[in-house]
């Protein structure tokens, strides 16, 4: 170790001292050659016989010299600096080429990085918090051995006192009424966390020191702790706005800090607007439940050199007590009944976990993406290589080594891939907003922490080098190849190297063809399964619903209030001028809470398991859906009269078959009552909460008779822009009432779309990605015939002279470039039937044959190739023999 | 050009220079006179390998250099055996006679 430092730093002195080293050297082999010269001098040589006498015994001192200045690394490191600066000088001299290297390669690079960021953030990012390896999630496991994430608060409390763990936290959420300076209610999202939230991760807050010290003993207060991007959003990142008083749920609490600008949550995708701290057992607030929440999310950390099977027995062990005592487990259907513990470091998985399957096909084909790129690349380089084959010639006579040669040319390629690499990052920075409007959006926002990790760095620089070598190597072996000497003579004699370095291209260009071929197909079956997906949609013009979720906290507004609430934006929004229908629907078509669940059973015992939501009159009429038989729910219907119900034609026939439903009577279990309801009215089946599988039985309650939660108002406008009419209802909701967020505003379009997330997020990328191939190939493939023309110009010329016709000439040419899409076509059609039956599962309504994808992409391939060659070929038909033959 | 030094085995030149070095320090003229006169002229040496030899072991931290003035007066950089350097030629003498003897054996034997 000692020696190695003491060699890094002698190395370092020669380059830095260069000169004073050298001179050092001189002067030491100069005094060897005098000594000994003096030695034969004193044996009666004259100086100058002396001299030649050591030369013939000791060597040439010179040559000793740059022995000895060679030996040491740093010698090495001289060189390569000057090959880099060779390559900057040499790639400077021609930046048309250095330009479109440069812009191909970065989009492969930039196209690879963007995509592993994503996948990272999504799936594999470490939490920026101390020591993240060392935490636990506690995951509950319920009797029927499915797995969910929250458990009794208690447990925490019971864990903290154990000797298995260095410290526990808890976590759970919900939303909000926020307020400010007296203006009207917004929604935000809370997270209420255990005292000891801050200090048990290890983060240090944007500002201030988390929750106050009384807090974390027990003293609970009104503290809040702000997300860095609410404070940026809504305080406009406002450094004194510690002190300062917020309210929630009309309850006033006092800012104490803002965490830190990296730190979203313990969940992937999950960014709470605040966080308040979690009352300890047995205290509450009217105002808000949330704040003595009895389930949480328990995350833990490790006590150091405690594995997590032995952390896991003991847990399960300690939990068992508590699960027993606690009531409300005990009361559940499927209750909790033992406790997993699961590694924390990457945090809870949320919302984009089901987004894993898409995210990896992505990363696959960004993958072949950026191996297109390589192949055009490499094709670019052994052009150019071929070209140079004299320059390397000459500096071969004038005694570069082979090595040596192949470096500088490696210099060249890892120069190139380096800007690439850069070009390739700024491209992943830029990108950022366009990956997160994949994300879909409801009553939580999906956040996606895109800034780039360690892991993402390493990543590029890993594809950058990767890339720098790949696209190197042959063009750099091929250039320096043996037969130097050939280069120097005339270019015919050379051409047999040209023949072989022109035959790698074709092999490159049919590689292109034939991954593009992959990826258009690919790209072509994603986006058809997209479109029939979409036209599965069974709303008219759904861009003219607006959507306003609305809030009204139980614990501020009761269930009678908020009915007559309900009704009231129903009534007074309907009146808007450009308002053609308004209702509400507890959740609506394709919300974010996903569908509601219900189990329906009629009077001879049949059951049916059903979608469920709860809505206001008019509803259908203002989604479009047709109401077949019966009645619509009306203002008459309400919580004095007998409970009504709506069903869908699939329930109808899976309850009565062909009998009119209308007037039966059916029965739902609610908690542990059954409830009778009256069927009065039939619509028709559509895909209302999902558009991916074929609409389930579904049924309507009326939201007067159930009383609203967290509704959604549809209001369907007459014009086509609707932006409009989004200021007057929200100006119409504060008139009626401003102590209740609404939130979640967009169109019915716009959450169809969300519905369709994961499809749309591969099928447009993997439509940019074929696309990107398409148009590498169409240049390389141009470059590539444009080449051959040029060097066969000669040739072409004697063909014309001898009386050759313009269409043969074409036929010529055109024929070398078809017989590459041909190969390219050959081998890629069936890697794309592979390819299309793995992604099978990921396509709708679509066999993974698809012929209609496959024939169009083949086809467009076909034309964009075609005319990829045309263009050479029709130049080469303009050849003038008389010039030709005089070029050489 | 007589190169005689090819003739040592890979990686006995730095022990002869420790071993050359142990007596007294020497530059680098010193050096290839001291081991010809005592291989009795069988090994003379390349300057290219000496000075190369005599870099590695200074970079290796086992001789020390240090600018001094000849009997002559002439400037030239003594070579002194470091610490470490004495380790490693006790070390290598050893193994090495170890090795001879066992060679010698061998060709004893047959």
């Amino acid at each position: 170790m000692m020696s190695l430092l003491r060699n890094l730093a002698t190395g370092l002195r020669s380059l830095s001292r260069k000169e004073q080293v050298s001179k050092e050297l001189d002067e030491e082999v100069n005094g060897f050659l005098e000594m000994a010269a003096e030695e034969k001098m004193k044996q009666g040589m004259s100086r100058q016989d002396a001299l030649r006498s050591v030369r013939w015994e000791r060597g040439n001192l010179e040559v000793t010299k740059e022995v000895v200045r060679a030996g040491g690394w740093e010698s090495w490191v001289e060189t390569c600096w000057q090959d880099l600066r060779f390559g900057l000088r040499t790639l400077s001299k021609s930046p048309e080429f250095t330009l479109v290297a440069v812009v191909v390669l970065a989009l492969g690079i930039g196209v690879n990085v963007t995509i592993f960021n994503t996948a990272n953030a999504a799936l594999w990012r470490t939490l920026p918090v101390a020591d993240p390896q060392s935490l636990v999630r506690l995951i509950p496991v319920r009797q029927d051995h499915h797995e969910s994430e929250d458990l009794p608060v208690e447990l925490a409390e019971e864990l903290r006192r154990a000797d298995t763990f260095s410290d526990v936290t808890t976590s759970t959420d919900d939303g909000l009424s926020f307020s400010y300076n007296g203006g009207s209610a917004e929604r935000v999202v809370g997270e209420v966390v255990s005292p000891n939230f801050f200090t048990f991760l290890g983060i240090q807050p944007e500002l201030g020191e988390g929750f106050s010290a009384g807090v974390g003993q027990g003293q609970w207060a009104p503290e809040v702790v702000l997300s860095y991007r609410f404070w940026q959003r809504r305080f406009g990142g406002d450094p004194h706005v510690l002190g300062r008083t917020i309210r929630l749920n009309n309850y006033p609490f006092v800012i104490v800090g803002v965490s830190p600008r990296n730190f979203y949550s313990l969940r992937v995708g999950f960014d709470p607007e605040l966080r308040v701290p979690q009352m300890p057992p047995g205290q509450s607030l009217s105002q808000s439940e949330l704040l003595s929440s009895s389930y949480a999310e328990i995350t833990a950390r490790l006590k150091p050199g405690i594995g997590i099977v032995r952390a896991e027995t003991a847990t399960d062990a300690a939990s068992q007590q508590v699960l027993r005592d606690d009531e409300d487990n005990q009361r559940r259907m499927n209750p909790i009944r033992h406790v997993r513990l699961a590694p924390g470091g990457r945090g809870w998985p949320g919302e984009l976990a089901p987004y894993r399957t898409s995210l990896l096909v992505l990363v696959g084909l960004a993958g072949v993406v950026l191996l297109v790129t390589c192949f055009n690349l490499t094709s670019m380089l052994l052009a150019r290589a071929t070209t140079r084959r004299r320059e390397f010639a000459v500096r071969a006579a004038v005694g570069a080594g082979r090595g040596r040669l192949v470096r500088q040319m490696f210099m060249e390629s890892v120069l190139l891939a380096t800007a690439a690499g850069a070009a390739g990052l700024a491209m992943m920075s830029s990108t950022g907003n366009m990956i997160r409007s994949f994300l879909p959006q409801g009553h939580i926002n999906v956040v996606l922490d895109l800034n780039p990790d360690l892991r993402s760095l390493w990543s590029t620089l890993g594809a950058t080098l990767l890339a720098g070598v790949v696209i190197g190597l042959l063009p750099a072996l091929e250039a320096t190849r043996n037969n130097l000497t050939l280069g120097l003579k005339s270019d015919s004699a050379a051409s047999i190297g040209d023949a072989r370095a022109s035959g790698f291209r074709k092999s490159l260009a049919i590689g292109q063809v034939a991954l593009s071929l992959l990826l258009l197909t690919t790209a072509g079956l994603f986006e058809r399964s997209v479109r029939n997906l979409e036209a599965e949609d069974p709303f008219p013009q759904p861009d003219r619903v607006l959507l306003f979720r609305m809030k009204p906290q139980r614990e501020l507004y009761d269930g009678a209030r908020i009915r007559v609430l309900a009704a009231e934006v129903v009534r007074r929004i309907s009146a808007l001028p450009g308002v053609k229908a308004a209702a509400l629907a507890e959740e609506g078509p394709y919300g974010s809470r996903g569908a509601m669940r219900a189990t329906i059973h009629a009077s001879d015992g049949r059951t049916a398991d059903a979608d469920m939501d709860i809505v206001s009159p008019a509803l259908f009429a203002t989604l479009g859906i047709p109401l077949l038989n019966g009645r619509d729910f009306s203002v008459r219907d309400n919580e004095a009269s007998k409970p009504v119900m709506i069903v869908d034609e699939n329930l109808a026939r899976r309850l009565f078959q062909s009998d009119n439903p209308i007037g039966k009577l059916v029965t739902r279990s609610m908690h542990d009552t059954d409830v009778a309801f009256e069927i009065i009215g039939v619509v028709r089946a559509s895909r209302y909460y999902d558009l991916h599988q074929s609409p389930p039985p579904m049924v309507f309650l009326n939201l007067q008779q159930v009383g609203p939660y967290m509704p959604t108002l549809h209001v369907r406008v007459a014009s086509a822009n609707p932006e409009t009419v989004v200021s007057e209802v929200r100006r119409e909701f504060d008139l009626i009432d401003s102590g209740v967020p609404v939130f979640d505003v967009r169109t019915l379009g716009d959450r169809a779309l969300d519905n369709l997330a994961q499809q749309r997020l591969v099928g447009d990328l993997a439509a940019a990605f074929g696309a990107l191939a398409l148009g590498l190939v169409a240049i390389g493939l141009y470059g590539l015939m444009a080449f051959s023309v040029a060097r066969r110009t000669r040739e072409i010329g004697i063909r014309v002279a001898l009386g050759a016709e313009r269409r043969q000439i074409m036929s010529l040419v055109a024929g070398e470039g078809m017989r590459i899409v041909l190969m390219g076509v050959a081998f890629g059609l069936p890697a794309s039937f592979v390819v299309a039956h793995l992604i099978a599962a990921m396509l709708y309504s679509l066999h993974p044959n698809d012929p209609f994808s496959f024939v169009t992409v083949t086809f467009v391939l076909g034309v964009v190739t075609l005319l990829a060659c045309y263009l050479p070929a029709r130049r080469a038909t303009r050849v003038d023999p008389l010039v030709a033959l005089r070029y050489e | 050009m007589p190169d005689k030094s090819s003739d040592l085995v890979q990686g006995t030149l730095d022990m002869l220079i420790l071993k050359t070095l142990g007596l007294e320090p020497m530059h680098g003229y010193g050096i290839s006179v001291r081991i010809e006169q005592m291989s009795k002229d069988v090994f003379r040496l390349n300057a290219g390998s000496l000075f190369l030899a005599m870099q590695r072991l200074e970079r290796a931290g086992l001789i020390k250099g240090e600018w001094r003035d000849t009997e002559n007066r002439r400037r030239a950089k003594y070579y002194a055996l470091t610490e470490p350097g004495r380790k490693r030629r006790n070390r290598e003498t050893r193994e090495w006679g170890r090795q001879v003897a066992a060679i010698a054996r061998i060709l004893e034997a047959s």
